[in-house]
């Protein structure tokens, strides 16, 4: 009988962690402090409540996967096509008929048979330090595998997304052979061995460890706010170089959802000029409707060209620039 | 103590409980499949650096723990006592947090890049886990080394051959056992690692399995990798289980006890810098760091984040702890009623302690899709409760299998006598002797669930936060600051078990 009580209440308490369900669920990758206002933007406007789940994609994906049809997911919002293609390629979201969803987003940055939109754009460009580069000497992400910048170049992880989305990019515009030569020349002009976060690249760059990388612009909009990014100079690359890199943060409904309806309307809501707003602006990222302003830090650095591919074949790429990048041992 | 029972009756439930421990392994065996290949480059690295890991952190930590063991027997020095206990402490810091402690400090975004590398490098990471380990071997080493007697030092001096010979012949014979047992310790916490690697960015084993299932999406991927690691794991699992069958641990008369000697001659000296440079290293320094960190993060909100998670992540732990040690009582008690040898049901715990935290979630999660068609959100948390139940029952077993073997036998013939149900027995006769054991077995498996990382990662539902898991987000964006105070909180958790090993040698009169 005290086992029987012992393991009856270690249940209990363990089912105390799971709450009772709302009206609708997200799941989310991304910080809770860039994403809780919207929900409760929302909720105020609307009376809907939100009970978000945060987590690493890869983890909420596979935990939609496990839930199959019992999930309680209603939507997914991540980062990365690569992720969002992933989860539409698990048979896990549903095509968006929405016609405010349709015609608010372009082509560009919604997913194949619109399983997925994009909700705001994240710009992956080349930063460098202005005391030690000119501007002039910089064209694009392949030109970063020359020669003269040997010793100079500091990259990011491949282990992140990001980066994985980036070299999908240029397999998809390059070729995987020049794609492979190009991330080959990358690790070679290493000067410092890859960093764990864009945040430590873009301090680096400022302190004049490296002289130039890639990274997210919102990681340096973060550091001005911080103020202290004075050495650190933006470069778009041009349209004719192939355009800066793109990526998004979006979301998609869940295919088992029982709140189908709710979630497409949240969406909605997602893509009007008010949720614009506060979604760039809570992480100075750009807008993806067009119309609508990005915050004041970013817009200094003005307008750019973005690459001609689009983000559905970028997820496609994903695995395999991650074993490109593996087999010219970019970490 | 009463005799075991020969010709073990019971043998069937020794295996029924050795195959619900090694099911996640077999499940493993059986559902590994067909998955697209991980780059073999990137597989022979992570092999490569793995196998440089274990015996450099087995070659360094056994180097610094004899050595600081030998000088703590053998010399008598200022503020001995003090420092015994401060050469304990940075048993408190997880890996990981060393790990991002000094990657924050001295990492590439720093002007100490400009002198050294340590973002990517595998002698960084064995240079923090030796910082880590060491105390173990040492510990272990100084145990061995208290059998000896005073006159055995005396015939040092008889000698011809002098010093050396001495420690052929009488130092090392006492030393060997321990020191085995720790550098299989060291290994098992070296191989099992995942936190510092992933922070410091070594490819090694548990970090490709990490990679598999959560970067590339290929659970089946994930399995084949850890049921390859696996079979490593399982080799020094036998070697350990051969080496303890078979070695003799010395045990001291009690009489005659070694008198350390007072003055210390110039290499004494030596090793005695050497050990406040560890602890600096080790301990001093890190706790300045993380509280400098601390200060600097001025934010009450994120204090009020870090406490709440402190107090889920203490129910997580409670929860694992008292499942463990009410398991491991009850196991025990009956062992003894029944007059059966608990050694094989101790040895069958240590299965899940030694196998990586990310081979166990693979292979938990791997049971529960085999056992449920669908692994909901409670159903991967009851998984999570499990599987940190399996990796730490032998920290519950081992303590409480000494104190349950030295229980008053007549206990259990007046119960006999007046037929007491078994659970009665507990709860009336025998749980006021166990208790204090109890409340340390289960405060030693909370602090062990509270520091894991891997398992906790990877199995956790959705949302379920805790102090390690927080560390991991924070790190993998150099977010330093914000990660030092789930840090400190988990380094003064530390402490109290750190606390509790002091506190038991200072009852055994070790070390004064």
């Amino acid at each position: 009988m005290p086992l029987l009580s012992l393991i009856l209440s270690l249940f209990i308490v363990v089912s105390a962690f799971a709450e009772s369900s709302p009206e609708l669920t997200v799941y989310t990758s991304r910080k809770t402090h860039l994403i809780e206002p919207l929900f409760e933007a929302y909720s105020k406007k609307t009376g809907v409540s939100i009970k978000h789940i945060n987590g690493k994609a890869g983890v909420l994906i596979q935990k939609i996967k496990q839930e199959g049809a019992k999930t309680k997911a209603d939507v997914l919002i991540t980062v990365d096509a690569g992720n969002l293609g992933q989860a539409a390629k698990m048979g896990l979201l549903e095509p968006l008929a929405s016609k405010s969803l349709l015609q608010s987003i372009s082509k560009k940055d919604r997913g194949t048979n619109n399983l997925w939109v994009g909700l705001s754009l994240r710009a992956r460009t080349i930063f460098y330090n202005k005391q030690k580069v000119k501007k002039e000497e910089l064209a694009s992400y392949q030109g970063l595998a020359d020669e003269k910048w040997r010793g100079r170049l500091c990259l990011r992880t491949s282990r992140k997304v990001y980066n994985q989305s980036l070299v999908a990019a240029l397999i998809s515009r390059l070729g995987e052979d020049r794609t492979k030569k190009i991330v080959e020349g990358w690790v070679n002009n290493l000067t410092k061995p890859v960093f764990t976060s864009d945040s430590q690249l873009l301090e680096a760059i400022d302190n004049g460890i490296c002289q130039v990388g890639i990274a997210n612009t919102y990681y340096l909009a973060r550091m001005i706010k911080k103020g202290d990014a004075s050495n650190v100079g933006v470069f778009w690359p041009k349209q004719s170089d192939g355009g800066v890199h793109v990526n998004v943060s979006g979301a998609g409904v869940i295919k088992s959802s029982a709140h189908k309806k709710q979630a497409v309307a949240f969406l909605e809501w997602l893509v009007t000029k008010e949720a614009q707003a506060i979604f760039a602006g809570l992480n100075d990222e750009y807008p993806v409707v067009e119309g609508v302003a990005p915050s004041e830090t970013i817009k200094k650095w003005g307008a750019f060209s973005r690459e001609d591919v689009s983000l559905t074949e970028i997820g496609a790429l994903q695995k395999k620039a991650v074993f490109l990048m593996d087999s010219v041992k970019y970490r | 103590m009463t005799g075991y029972r020969k010709g073990n009756s019971r043998g069937g439930w020794v295996a029924v409980f050795g195959f619900i421990l090694l099911l996640p392994l077999i499940a493993l065996f059986f559902l590994a499949d067909e998955a697209e290949p991980i780059s073999a480059d990137l597989f022979s690295l992570a092999q490569r650096n793995t196998l440089l890991l274990g015996m450099g952190v087995v070659l360094s930590s056994s180097l610094l723990g004899v050595a600081f063991a030998l000088f703590h027997t053998f010399y008598e020095y200022p503020y001995k006592r003090i420092l015994h206990g401060l050469l304990l402490m940075p048993l408190a810091f997880p890996a990981y947090v060393l790990a991002f402690i000094y990657l924050g400090a001295f990492g590439p975004a720093t002007e100490w890049s400009a002198f050294f590398e340590i973002q990517g490098a595998v002698w960084f990471l064995v240079f923090v886990l030796s910082l880590a380990l060491t105390p173990y071997v040492y510990y272990f080493s100084s145990l061995g080394l208290q059998s000896m007697t005073q006159s055995e030092r005396e015939t040092e001096s008889l000698l011809q051959g002098g010093r050396w010979l001495f420690f052929r012949y009488s130092t090392w014979p006492r030393l060997l056992p321990f020191l085995i047992s720790a550098q299989i310790l060291v290994m098992f916490e070296t191989l099992s690692d995942f936190g510092a690697a992933s922070i410091v960015n070594v490819p090694v084993m548990t970090t490709m399995i990490y990679k598999m299932w959560f970067d590339l999406f290929s659970f089946a991927g994930a399995v084949q990798i850890s049921l390859k690691y696996s079979g490593v794991i399982l080799l020094f699992l036998v070697i350990e289980f051969l080496f303890k069958t078979f070695s003799r641990e010395p045990v001291s008369s009690g009489r005659d006890p070694l008198r350390p000697q007072s003055s210390l001659p110039f290499s004494m000296k030596a090793l005695l810098c050497l050990l406040f440079f560890y602890i600096l290293l080790a301990f001093v320094y890190p706790c300045l760091q993380i509280l400098f960190w601390v200060v600097q993060l001025q934010s009450f909100q994120l204090w009020v984040k870090a406490a709440a998670l402190a107090i889920k992540t203490m129910a997580l732990g409670a929860v694992v702890g008292i499942l463990v040690v009410g398991f491991s009582v009850t196991l025990l008690v009956w062992l003894r009623q029944t007059r059966q040898n608990p050694r094989l049901w101790v040895v069958f715990s240590t299965v899940g302690y030694s196998l990586p935290g990310s081979i166990l979630a693979v292979a938990v999660y791997a049971v529960l899709l085999a056992l449920v068609s669908n692994v909901t959100e409670t159903v991967l948390l009851v998984g999570l409760v499990l599987a940190l139940s399996h990796k730490f029952l032998t920290a519950a077993m081992r303590p409480l299998s000494d104190a349950v073997q030295f229980l008053p036998k007549e206990l259990f013939e007046i119960s006999d006598v007046f037929q007491v149900p078994w659970w009665r027995r507990i709860r009336l006769f025998l749980f006021p002797y166990l208790r204090s054991s109890c409340g340390v077995a289960t405060l030693l498996v909370m602090i062990e669930v509270m520091k894991e990382m891997p398992l906790t990662l990877m199995l956790a539902p959705g949302g379920f936060q805790t102090l390690s898991i927080q560390i991991f987000n924070f790190t993998s964006e150099g977010e330093w600051e914000k990660a030092s105070l789930p840090g400190l909180m988990l380094v003064l958790i530390g402490m109290t078990s750190v606390a509790l090993i002091n506190l038991k040698d200072a009852e055994a009169g070790y070390d004064s």
